[in-house]
């Protein structure tokens, strides 16, 4: 069986790495304005201009993201043992919008060279984290389910604050806040793309060496600490790891819905529950998937673009609801 | 030196108290009933000494180390614990159950072929054979106790702890579920089994623990545990006690 495994996930991380692929050059050559390809080719401006400085980082941003948010998604379904649970399941996304709002409500501009938003939001999600890690180390009882309940408070909180600030903010500020909470898709510069790689790579890395303990945790931290699992520690550090890709890629993009939902169901049921298949497929397949939303999104009714996470609902809500009423 | 040794184990949730000073020793496998009414302690004691709940007094020792001297997983490779019911909300297969069982003895990413070979075993041994690839949540409550035990038995642990482990099994599989804990008895292994059964105890077991308000209040073979004198008030309605023509003793009660 290790064997069928092992070529297995050879053959899933060839096929999903295929996938993000060709969404990755097919996507930055479509979009509202035609490329001339020939001035591509020959990298000739505007055409290669549009292609490096904007098509390009904003598609490697969306497959950053997208396999980021699919990743914590499997994670915390597993670590939660909900079915439902996604990337915002634990307030990291409340907590970082929350950072993102104020930001915005008090004029902050740079700070450090990053823009105050992107650096307020990651404040507010490392706060929660830092805030449930304490949690845990002084409650002997921590378990994913307290975990679960501390994530939904978090929410609640976070989003009751949001809620507040926009109630306070002036017109232009409101329109700021709501586009941001929508989620979005930009282009970044090369050196933020690294710098996010540099997280979400080794973080991911991480939760996808764990893939063992990820299948046995999710029967339940009985079974699993009768299978000589440690999870208090493994459920910290699960929720650490999924917290870091969420509040680094939430801080950049805002909120983006739906992604950590459905790409982990859809690819469980073609690729299996097996996190040490499933987490590699929703790498790369939730990249992909990010890549060809973001790609509609700005294509469709250019020049207008609709924000990402409206087209993840439109597109994967509908083909997710067929699906299970297909089973 | 004692397989298990509780010594003066007490636990309780905040100021209830579940286990109160409970002593006791197996020094040689043996397969042990632990009966008493709802609420007694039964699941409470195993789940103890399989090192999931922490005696507020008193120490439990595996194999003459106390366990709060033991990792988990190094109690894991000493116990193998099947709770009444696991669920999970993702649809893992039969054969995936099977090989978490394998977790304590594993390393990385991959199952050796000791481990697999341990899985098709315990596959085999409990019949499971034909739901192998099936999804585990969509199996019968008895099928799900099979595929848990099959676990318990790729973990290849010298101790066994079963809460309840033919709750949803008819007639026959009850025969063959106590069968095969026997034959594991009979392969050296110690098997703690929490039962409602009185019967079944009376007839398979070599020896009984009687719970009741979370205290040892018998510790004896079979044919000592199993009279209505002791058994009436610990579960408050009579008991009748009979001989069938072949020599086996079983119980009435109401």
């Amino acid at each position: 069986m290790a064997d069928t495994l092992r070529s297995k996930i050879s053959r899933t991380l060839a096929l999903t790495a295929l996938l993000a692929a060709v969404a990755l050059v097919v996507g930055p050559l479509v979009g509202g304005m035609g490329l001339d390809y020939g001035n591509l080719l020959a990298r000739r401006d505007p055409d290669w201009q549009i292609f490096v400085q904007l098509r390009l980082p904003r598609t490697l941003l969306a497959l950053l993201t997208g396999a980021a948010l699919s990743v914590s998604g499997a994670l915390f379904q597993a670590l939660l043992r909900d079915a439902l649970a996604t990337p915002s399941s634990l307030g990291v996304s409340a907590a970082a919008s929350l950072g993102a709002v104020a930001a915005i409500s008090t004029s902050a501009g740079e700070t450090l060279g990053f823009p105050a938003v992107w650096l307020f939001s990651l404040l507010g999600a490392a706060a929660v984290v830092v805030f449930i890690a304490m949690l845990a180390g002084a409650n002997t009882r921590f378990s994913s389910f307290t975990l679960l309940l501390t994530g939904i408070a978090v929410n609640g909180i976070c989003s009751a604050a949001v809620l507040l600030l926009h109630s306070l903010a002036g017109i232009t500020k409101s329109f700021q806040i709501t586009h941001w909470l929508m989620g979005g898709i930009d282009a970044i510069e090369y050196s933020t793309l690294a710098m996010l790689g540099l997280i979400v790579i080794p973080g991911s890395l991480w939760i996808l060496l764990r893939a063992r303990s990820w299948n046995v945790l999710s029967y339940g931290d009985e079974w699993a600490a009768g299978r000589g699992i440690d999870t208090r520690r493994l459920t910290i550090e699960g929720f650490v790891a999924g917290a870091l890709l969420t509040g680094t890629l939430t801080a950049v993009t805002g909120p983006i819905a739906f992604v950590g939902l459905i790409v982990p169901h859809l690819l469980r049921r073609l690729v299996g529950a097996d996190h040490r298949l499933l987490l590699p497929a929703s790498l790369f397949g939730g990249g992909a998937f990010l890549v060809v939303c973001d790609t509609l999104s700005r294509s469709v009714l250019a020049p207008i673009e609709v924000p990402v996470g409206v087209t993840t609902a439109l597109l994967g809500g509908p083909f997710f609801v067929w699906l299970l009423w297909k089973r | 030196m004692s397989r298990i040794a509780l010594d003066q184990v007490s636990f309780g949730y905040g100021a209830a108290p579940v286990l109160r000073e409970i002593s006791a020793r197996v020094d040689e496998p043996q397969l042990i009933a632990i009966i008493g009414p709802n609420g007694a302690g039964k699941s409470t004691l195993i789940r103890t000494v399989a090192g999931l709940l922490h005696p507020t007094s008193g120490t439990c020792s595996l194999e003459g180390k106390p366990l709060g001297q033991l990792d988990r997983r190094a109690i894991s490779r000493r116990v193998a614990h099947v709770p009444q019911q696991v669920t999970a909300p993702i649809p893992f297969t039969v054969e995936e159950v099977v090989l978490t069982g394998r977790t304590p003895h594993s390393h990385g990413l991959f199952e050796s072929a000791e481990d697999l070979r341990a899985v098709d075993h315990a596959i085999a041994l409990t019949h499971i054979e034909a739901f192998r690839h099936r999804p585990f949540h969509n199996l019968s409550g008895g099928e799900q106790q099979r595929v848990l035990l099959a676990a318990a038995i790729a973990q290849d642990a010298p101790i066994f702890l079963l809460d309840e482990p033919g709750a949803h099994l008819d007639p026959e599989n009850q025969t063959e579920l106590w069968n095969l804990l026997a034959q594991l008895r009979d392969q050296g292994r110690v098997m703690l089994i929490v039962t409602h059964h009185l019967n079944l105890a009376a007839e398979r077991a070599d020896r009984v623990w009687v719970l009741q308000q979370g205290r040892l209040v018998a510790d004896a073979s079979p044919n000592e545990a199993m009279h209505p004198e002791r058994l009436q008030p610990v579960f408050r309605v009579p008991f009748h006690r009979h001989a069938a023509a072949d020599g086996r003793i079983y119980l009435t009660y109401g």
